[in-house]
Parts: structure tokens; sequence; C-alpha cells
């Protein structure tokens, strides 16, 4: 299932903040990460979780290092290029599902292929076939203020995968939801990553699913450990 | 366009931030178009009053020694003969005093040609008892202003006497009343040029020549080709009124001030409902960047949102600007009489121009009020927007 190729790849990462005294959140972090995995990231708040999610989401860029995406080095990207990266390849899920209140769950799943410069109809054929793939083929005209937490998430959820990225980010998908929901997530999560062989990387908490991923990432006080 | 979806979905959404942005705007734009067409009135009644009250050239003897025209029929029927030229009515003036029982008055005496008087100066207009025209059978017949008249005590019938030293005091019988709303009225007598050039004992001279022309922004051009023909000195009404046009020069400099400041307070009020909307939607912008929205993508959506509001405005804008305009106008406000040259109510003009300007500007200045919010969007740190 999985090719040798890797579709990430760290090399020495480090990430220092700079507010008065130096911290470093990522030091010198080593990784690849091949098509088609799923990875769980795990370690105590401050570790420098969430660091390495927004670097890897070309959201947020390292002090020093290289990181490859797609064996493009994407340190030395212009914002085009990195929003463009975030638009094809990257899906984001976050601890809150983080949906435009102002759109239906239809138009916010929509939103990344109208970004990407995909037709209307385009779009909309996309988001129907992914709502109707998370179990939402009833809420599709709903406002994310009407529906409930755990349908907001699989919206979320949808819009991530709507540009059939190769990399899915999550950052505690499931960390708001009750533990039935948040597990029902976590199963939809793993299905997809089964079904369409792209790469998931998910912050957790959550030992129990954790210990449900392919891979495990440690990281202590901004270092990496693989298990 | 998603961007423009955006803009639109947001905007709307905010229905009462939205509302008090489009009233600032409209606001603005409305009392803009307001003044515009005060300004725009008032001028052209002042330049309409110019062109009415006054002769549209006025020709002097050249040397300032000498103090009458000579030849004057010849030169009048030269001058009668150039193109554009209209009317040329050959004049007579002096001063004197008027004469009723125990009341005198000084006077500015006219000694026209009626008809030729007429044809330039439209003198019937401002006739409001008798006849100018009386004055063509009547050798010794005067016209008053209605002012001078009251202060005399004089009415049309009676006879006054023209008194001048070194002349041999005349009797002429009053044979109409003028009134033109100027001070003028004061002192102002017309009788037939003859008579009063034989009161003054300066037979075949005139002192002015005054000239009608058939378009008044050529009276300039007109002027200066009598003066080569002729050498006399011939004055435009433009530049006999030279103070009151740079006046007007310098009111409309200063009216522009205004409309800059008031822009100005609108703009600030746009800006200030965009970083208001920037900051509450601050987490929305970091998912728009999660979701691949570039720095580009997203000023334009607070760019369209700023000119969304902007254009609903101006429309507003102008079409408020529009009713209170049409409204003053039928209002007829007074304005105290002799303030300004003779107006009797407040002049506004309806220039389809000027709304065309005063929106042009608003939509500039929504523009211009709408980048700093949205450069600020644009460069929004993701991470920070999202744990916001």
């Amino acid at each position: 299932m999985t090719d040798e190729s890797p579709v990430i790849e760290l090399k020495n990462l480090t990430k220092v903040y700079q507010n008065g005294v130096e911290f470093r959140t990522l030091d010198n972090a080593n990784l690849r990460i091949k098509k088609g995995e799923f990875v769980a990231i795990v370690g105590p708040s401050g570790s420098g979780k969430s660091t390495l999610m927004h670097l890897i989401g070309l959201l947020d860029t390292p002090s020093s290092g290289t990181l490859l995406i797609d064996g493009k080095d994407v340190t030395k990207m212009s914002d085009k290029e990195r929003s463009g990266m975030r638009n094809r390849i990257l899906g984001f899920v976050f601890q809150y599902h983080h949906l435009l209140p102002d759109f239906t769950a239809l138009e916010n799943v929509m939103m990344p292929l109208l970004i990407a410069g995909k037709s209307r109809e385009k779009a909309k054929d996309v988001a129907e076939k992914l709502l109707k793939e998370v179990g939402l083929e009833g809420r599709m005209e709903h406002r994310p203020g009407e529906l409930s937490g755990g349908q907001n998430q699989r919206v979320a959820i949808a819009r991530a995968l709507s540009c059939s990225p190769a990399i899915v980010l999550g950052d505690e998908p499931t960390g708001n939801l009750d533990t039935k929901t948040g597990d029902m997530i976590y199963e939809l999560l793993r299905r997809l990553n089964k079904e369409y062989n792209q790469t998931f990387i998910v912050v957790t908490h959550n030992e129990d699913l954790a210990s449900k991923a392919d891979i495990i990432i440690r990281l202590v006080d901004g270092k990496i450990t693989v298990q | 366009m998603y961007e423009l979806k955006i803009a639109l979905r947001q905007v709307f959404s905010s229905k009462k931030q939205t509302l008090f942005a489009i009233l600032a705007v409209a606001l603005a734009v409305s009392v803009i178009t307001v003044m515009m067409a005060m300004i725009s009135g008032f001028q052209d009644e002042v330049v309409t009053s110019s062109i009415e009250n006054n002769p549209h050239i006025v020709i002097n003897p050249q040397d300032e020694e000498e103090e009458s025209i000579h030849l004057y029929r010849y030169k009048s029927a030269l001058i009668s003969e150039k193109e554009g030229v209209i009317a040329v009515s050959p004049k007579y003036l002096g001063q004197a005093a008027l004469e009723y029982r125990d009341n005198a008055e000084g006077v500015y005496l006219q000694g026209v040609d009626p008809m030729a008087e007429e044809s330039v100066m439209r003198v019937s207009e401002d006739v409001v008892e008798g006849d100018l025209m009386t004055l063509v059978h009547t050798r010794y017949g005067i016209l008053l202003g209605d002012q001078l008249a009251e202060n005399l005590e004089v009415n049309v019938g009676d006879r006054v006497d023209v008194v001048f030293p070194g002349s041999q005091t005349t009797s002429f019988k009053v044979v109409g009343l003028i009134h033109t709303g100027t001070s003028a009225d004061e002192v102002t007598a017309y009788a037939r040029f003859d008579s009063v050039q034989d009161f003054f004992n300066e037979p075949g001279v005139a002192s002015t020549i005054e000239v009608r022309v058939a378009d008044p922004y050529q009276a300039d051009a007109i002027a200066g080709s009598i003066e080569r023909e002729t050498g006399l000195d011939a004055v435009s009404w433009s530049e006999a009124n030279v103070e009151i046009f740079s006046f007007l020069e310098a009111q409309a400099a200063f009216v522009k001030i205004f409309y800059f400041l008031i822009y100005g307070v609108a703009g600030f009020g746009i800006a200030n409902t965009l970083i208001t909307i920037v900051a509450q939607r601050t987490r929305e912008i970091g998912i728009l960047k999660a979701m691949g929205t570039s720095q580009k993508s997203i000023m334009f959506v607070f760019l369209f949102q700023s000119m969304i509001l902007g254009a609903a405005g101006l429309v507003l804008g102008t079409i408020l600007g529009y009713i209170a305009t049409v409204a003053l106008q039928s209002y007829e406000i007074e304005i105290p009489p002799e303030t300004y040259f003779g107006l009797q109510t407040l002049p506004l003009e309806v220039e389809p121009l000027n709304f065309v300007y005063a929106a042009f500007f608003a939509f500039i200045v929504n523009i211009l009020s709408g980048i700093y919010p949205a450069r600020k969007a644009a460069k929004l740190d993701p991470v920070k927007a999202i744990e916001r």
C-alpha cells in the first residue's frame, strides 16, 4: 500500500521563538513519512506537536533546516506558491471545526475547490459526493450553527478532503468531541485513509487512538522519537 | 471569483455595521452634492446676473484726459457691423442733482437712445411703472430708480428739476420707475440722449458706448478687436467683474477643503468598519489561508467589502442628495436682500456632472480606506489567526 519515496521529509528542522528568551519548540527534527501512512503525533502540551503540524501544513516557517513536501523544498517558497500547495496538497482538520459561519455545509466543502479555480458545478459535484461519504447527505444546506459538534467535524473532514490532498493534517480532530463521537470521527479518518491512500498526520492526546496508527511519533521538548 | 462571494456574504451577515458604514458614505455624498448644487447655482446666478445686468462690453474714451467719445455715431456704426455684435448703445452719462419740492438727491443721469438702450440692456424688464419707450416721444421725460423716487417722494407724472452747476436747470417729467433690486435703484435716472447732451452742453459727444454680443463668452475677444479697430478702450463684462470672479474662485477653493474633510470623515468611517470586520473575522481569515487563499485574494475579499459598502453608500447618497437638492429648490429659501449681488432666494442648480464627481470621489475614498484593513488582513499570521 505504501511506496518508498517519502511524501514528507524533515531535515534538521528547527523552530525557535525569540520571546525575550530563546525557546526551541522544535529541535533538529528529522523524519520521513511515506505515502498512505497514518501517523499519530503524541506528546505533552508544549512539546512542539502543534508547531510541527503548522510547519508541515505550511502555516508557519522554520528557523532553520529543510522541509520537503512531495520532493519540493517548501521553505524557500513565496506566499503564492505556499498558498497553492496548501490548497492542492494539504487538507486541514482542526480541533474546532473552523467552518465559515456564513456558508452552508455544502458551500464550506466547495470553498477549497473554488479557491483552486474549479467551476461551481464541478465543486458542487465533488462536495456532494464527499458529504455523502461522511454521512451528511441530509444536512448539506445547513449552516455550521445549525449542526452538532460531530456533524460539523465531519463537514470539516469533507472540506479537508475536497481537493484530494496528498496529505491530511488533523490537529486534535477529536479533542473537542465526546468519546463516542470522537471514536466515530477517528474511524472515519482511518477508513478514508485506507480508501484513498492519502497520508494522514494526526495530533492527539488520546493514547488509545494513537495506538491504532501506523506510526506513532513522540515529541518531548521539541525532540522526536519514532515508534 | 470566490473572493467576491465571500465579501458579499460577510458584508451582509453583519447588518448593523454594514448599515452604519453605508449611511456614513451616503451622508457624505448627499451633503457634498447639496453643497455642489448650492455653489454651482450661486456661480451660475452671479454669472447670469453679471451678463444680464451689465453691458457685455463697455467702450470708453481711450485717453484718461479725454472725457468723451467724438464721432460716436460713426464709431457705433462701425462696431455694430462687427461679427457677434447684436446691439450698440451710445450714452451720455453725468452726475447731477434732482430736486422735487424740498427734497434733493444726487443722481447718476444716463442719457440714452431708448431703442438702442433697450436692445443692449433690456431695461424694460426692470421697469415697474410707466414705459421706457415713452422717452421716444417725450423730449424731457425721465425714468427713476424706485428707491430714488421714494426718497424724493415723487410719483409718475410729477415733474422734477435737474440741477447742475453751469447748466441751465431743466424740468423733466417722471415717466416711469425702475426696480433692479440693487443699490443702483437709489441713484439711477434715465433720460433721452439728446436732452442730457444738451443739459450738460456737450452736443455731439458720448461718454460711453455699450455693446451687447450674441455669445457673452466671446465678449473678451470682441472687446479686443474693437480696441484694435477704433482705438477706444473696450472692457468686457468678465473683465469688469474680475473681483467677483476671483471671489468665486476663492470660495470654490475653500469649499474644496470642506469636501476633502467630509470625504476624510467618511473614509475613516469605512476604514473603521473594515478594521472591526477584520478583527471579528480573524479566525476565518486564518482558515481561508489554511485552505490555500493567497494574501492577494484575502486583500481582494476586504477591498471588495469596502467597494460594496462604498457603492451602496454612494448610490443611496446621490439619491438622498438629489431629493434634498430638489426639495431645497422648491422651498426657495430666502436670503437677506443685498447680501449677494441682488440674489433673493438661494439658487440651487441640479448639475448631473456634480453627482458623477461626488460619487466618483466617494468611490476612490472607499477604495483608499479599504487598503489598510485589507493589507492587515492579508498579513495576518495564519497560526495566530486560527488559534485565536
